[in-house]
């Protein structure tokens, strides 16, 4: 698949949070900073365990984080 | 070359089975939009993961010592390897040159990477792929060795034996080669057309 079914809103939410730099998000979550660009981009579903720590870098549920497109 | 005729045709449909092969597999990929231009850039100034890096080094080294070892070979001929040592031993430095350098930079670095847990689910997923290029890397290198030397030897009906340890040689550096084009191949169909 082209684009993953989840989409996200990490993009505003690391602006929202002190203009957060997408290597500083990464460096928190333990990932590359390319695989922070992919997720914004809505390119790469993350693992439940990234989407996790991803939302708890922002103080959110995942839910919040994350939409998930598909049918 | 072609000793027998038959073999002609045989050759022939092997190649086209191949070909209808390739042909229904690209027809079989799913269609991937193109990236925009915005997408494109953002990726460019993205750092290429560590193991990214390590992967092209290694097949830099891979490659670059089967090249010099092939070109040897090419213009020594074959079975100088089995009876100039000098040249042996040149062929066996250069061939642990390329097959330890490819080792370390990239597996030895992956116990490194991975005690220092700096490899991402993404990495771990591109890892876990790259057995697939180098398996197939492997079965053509061996599948294009058995085809010459059976059509260079036919008439004599026996195969010199320093081609034994040619092949099995040549078979070690391309299992180091493709584990780090498996590895190139996986970013870049990650990067271009989207994984999850």
């Amino acid at each position: 698949m082209a684009k993953a079914d989840i989409s996200n809103t990490i993009r505003r939410l690391r602006f929202d949070h002190g203009e957060m730099t997408q290597q500083a998000l990464a460096d928190r979550v333990g990932c590359s900073r390319q695989t922070i660009v992919l997720l914004e981009q809505g390119r790469y579903g993350p693992s439940l365990a990234l989407a996790f720590r991803i939302a708890r870098v922002f103080g959110l549920e995942v839910d919040e984080v994350f939409r998930y497109e598909g049918e | 070359m072609f000793a027998q005729g038959w073999m002609v045709p045989m050759l022939g449909g092997v190649v086209l089975l191949a070909l209808v092969a390739v042909v229904l597999l690209v027809r079989s990929w799913p269609r991937k939009p193109r990236l925009s231009p915005e997408e494109l850039a953002d990726i460019a100034e993205t750092p290429m993961p560590t193991l990214q890096k390590r992967a092209w080094l290694a097949l830099s080294i891979g490659i670059g010592a089967l090249a010099i070892i092939t070109a040897i070979l090419s213009s020594k001929g074959a079975t100088s390897y089995w009876v100039d040592d000098d040249l042996r031993l040149v062929i066996l430095g250069i061939f642990m040159v390329g097959l330890l350098g490819s080792f370390g930079v990239t597996n030895l670095q992956l116990m490194r990477l991975r005690g220092r847990k700096q490899l991402d689910e993404r990495d771990r997923a591109v890892l876990a792929r790259a057995p697939t290029a180098q398996m197939t890397l492997v079965v053509l290198g061996v599948a294009a060795w058995v085809i010459g030397l059976t059509q260079h030897f036919h008439d004599e009906g026996t195969v010199p034996v320093v081609y034994l340890y040619l092949m099995f040689g040549s078979v070690i550096l391309l299992m180091m080669i493709g584990q780090s084009l498996g590895i190139l191949l996986g970013y870049w169909f990650g990067v271009r057309n989207g994984e999850g």
